[in-house]
């Protein structure tokens, strides 16, 4: 039999107004299963949420299996070119059907008792079917997979939501897609490509957890004072072997982490009303820096002036923003050619994904340079990415277990502006926390 | 590739991989370094028969100077990280050898347990060490440790393989 037709569990404005206001959030946000069960009702259904990007699937057939939400989904790209994701679980007694990380397919066969369902979802083969009774039919659409009923791309970069009614994807992402532009335009044939494989870090704390901290601007020069001070500290630390492609890259990282009041008040932030922020660059040093000046650099830059012409490509690269969030799931930094993707798995435990991407018409080496930002900053093993993951533990088990009822985010408040439809902030604002708890007020109200 | 068959050889190489697992899981890091040559590097690769350094992410791929920042991060009161420091066992077996242009070339197993905030972990693998003989014994040109978890889900890594 099927699954009943979902009615979404309510939460009224005046419930969801005890949980977080203006410049605060209710810990039992972060530690309430039922408050977790209801995020992924009202916002990882409903909301626009980044599943994957278009060359992680180019051909017919090709798909991946990732996630939306607690979810599992199949980003599967169609015969006409057009994508689709479908939930991973057969309709017959919902058994995953594939357990795989992803390949090309003509269609899904179930493993327990190989009902088979075409790339669209629908149902196309069922074993004695004879035996079953009259009222079963193979056309009813209740026995497809079930298709997000939005499936969207920015540039490549897809979002699906599982309602139909909301947002066009283009209004929910507003001014991110700067951040996805300057991404392609740094590639002189302006065209991307996932590669180099990826990583998926755990931790044991709330999903929100991971954007509150990324646009937190006072966090580096506490949570990595350690890498800070060995990085200052230790002679040499500047990679001698080509095949690192490092050449002081990673020490130039750590170091940067060390911001006193004076450089983080420099740090432009900008928070948007989808829940959406962005801070501006502060790694001053390394390969893809923007003051980097080498023969690989300046082969990549005559390429790009080929493309875009001098002026053009000076804006492009001149860019220098490091984390632009995009509320809830993504984080995407230009600059350096990469993307984190947030995957809530429990109330107390989160995944992180992490990609870098092959700017196509650019040197090698420039590909190599993301795949080393990537392996420093978001490796399970970084020095500077496991120190904010224990910090995220640690908050979630104070949160567990002490007496605060709110986390406070008032910091920067005062001096926040106000700039078209967004806020701007040149103090170390809690500006982005604000950002995101208001979407979160929104999407979580289900009249909305 | 010859095997190196001979008993000795298969001790004396027990020998010196424990006493790299045992500086480990004693903490004595700059000791553990010394093992190091100038020009040596260590590998965990992300994926299972990776070849390519450049163009794959790794979990770790670092050279002297970089592993000096890793250990001297790691001795930092306010490593976060490694507050409470995790308490470990690398237990390594399965020993065989052979040579390899003019490097002793040895292959073992890795079980790594930890323990730390009453949280116990594990992380395992096939480990390949290059190693050069020295006057005091062997010198580590190349460490290349391929976890079998490689390519799934990881919690925080910070004590080296
Ligand atoms: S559960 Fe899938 S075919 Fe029976
Ligand atoms: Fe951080």
């Amino acid at each position: 039999m099927r699954k009943q037709i979902y009615t979404a569990p309510m939460s009224t404005t005046d419930e969801i107004d005890k949980l977080s206001g203006e410049d605060w959030m209710a810990a039992k946000a972060y530690t309430d299963p039922d408050i977790f069960k209801l995020e992924m009702e009202q916002i990882f259904r409903r909301a626009w949420i980044f599943i994957g990007h278009d060359s992680q699937v180019p051909n017919a057939g090709d798909f991946i299996r990732t996630r939306m939400g607690v979810d599992e989904i199949l980003l599967v790209r169609q015969l006409d070119g057009s994508l689709r994701v479908l939930a991973n679980n057969c309709t017959h007694r919902g058994t995953r059907l594939c357990a795989i990380a992803g390949g090309n397919t003509k269609s899904f066969v179930c493993p327990y008792h190989a009902w088979g369902f075409a790339l669209d979802g629908v149902l196309t083969a069922v074993p004695d079917i004879g035996s079953y009774p009259g009222t079963f039919d193979i056309k009813d659409r209740s026995l497809h997979l079930t298709s997000a009923a939005r499936v969207g791309s920015y540039r490549g970069f897809v979002f699906a939501s599982k309602v139909a009614a909301g947002p066009s994807l283009s209004d929910f992402l507003g001014r991110m897609t700067e951040a996805i532009d300057n991404l392609i335009d740094r590639a002189p044939d302006g065209k991307i490509e996932i590669e180099g494989g990826h990583f998926s870090v755990r931790y044991p704390g709330n999903w929100k957890l991971h954007h509150e901290n990324a646009n937190d601007t006072v966090h580096p020069g506490y949570v990595h004072e350690s890498s800070v001070t060995s990085a200052r500290k230790t002679e040499g630390g500047v990679t001698r072997q080509d095949e690192l492609v490092d050449r002081g890259q990673t020490k130039g990282m750590m170091a940067s982490n060390g911001l006193t009041s004076k450089d983080w008040n420099a740090i432009e932030l900008n928070g948007f009303p989808q829940g959406h922020s962005f801070m501006g660059g502060f790694y001053k040093s390394g390969l893809l820096a923007p003051q980097q000046s080498d023969p690989v650099t300046e082969t990549y830059r005559e390429a790009l002036e080929n493309t875009h012409g001098k002026e053009k490509t000076a804006k492009i690269l001149g860019m220098d923003r490091f984390n632009n969030l995009v509320w809830p799931n993504l984080n995407v930094n230009a600059q350096f050619h990469q993307i984190r993707v947030v995957h809530p798995i429990a109330v107390n435990e989160t995944i992180i994904e992490g990609y870098c991407f092959r700017l196509k018409g650019a040197p090698d080496e420039i590909f190599h340079r993301a795949v080393r930002f990537l392996g420093t900053l978001v490796s399970p093993a970084s020095m500077i990415f496991s120190d904010d993951l224990e910090i995220f533990g640690r908050v979630q088990v104070g949160l567990e277990s002490g007496s605060l009822e709110r986390l406070d985010n008032r910091r920067g408040v005062a001096t926040d502006q106000k700039t078209g439809d967004g806020l701007q902030s040149t103090t170390s604002s809690e500006l982005p926390l604000r950002t995101q708890a208001k979407a979160w007020r929104k999407w979580m109200d289900s009249k909305v | 590739m010859d095997g190196l068959k001979g008993m000795s050889v298969i001790e004396d190489l027990t020998c010196f991989l424990a006493h790299e697992a045992d500086l480990l899981d004693q903490g004595k890091f700059d000791a553990w370094l010394e093992l190091y040559e100038e020009d040596a590097i260590y590998w965990v690769p992300s994926s299972a028969e990776q070849t390519d350094m450049k163009g794959q992410v790794s979990i770790m791929l670092e050279d002297l100077p970089l592993l000096k920042l890793r250990v001297r991060r790691l001795s930092h009161p306010r490593a976060h990280a490694v507050t409470p420091k995790p308490a470990t066992i690398h237990l390594i077996g399965n020993v065989t050898a052979s040579e390899q242009d003019g490097l002793v070339v040895a292959n073992s197993k890795l079980i790594m347990t930890q323990v730390r905030d009453n949280l116990e972990t594990s992380l395992s693998g096939a480990v390949t060490h290059h190693l050069r003989r020295s006057v005091d014994g062997f010198k580590i040109k190349l460490k290349r440790v391929d976890l079998i978890q490689a390519g799934g889900v990881f919690s925080a890594i910070s004590i080296p393989l």
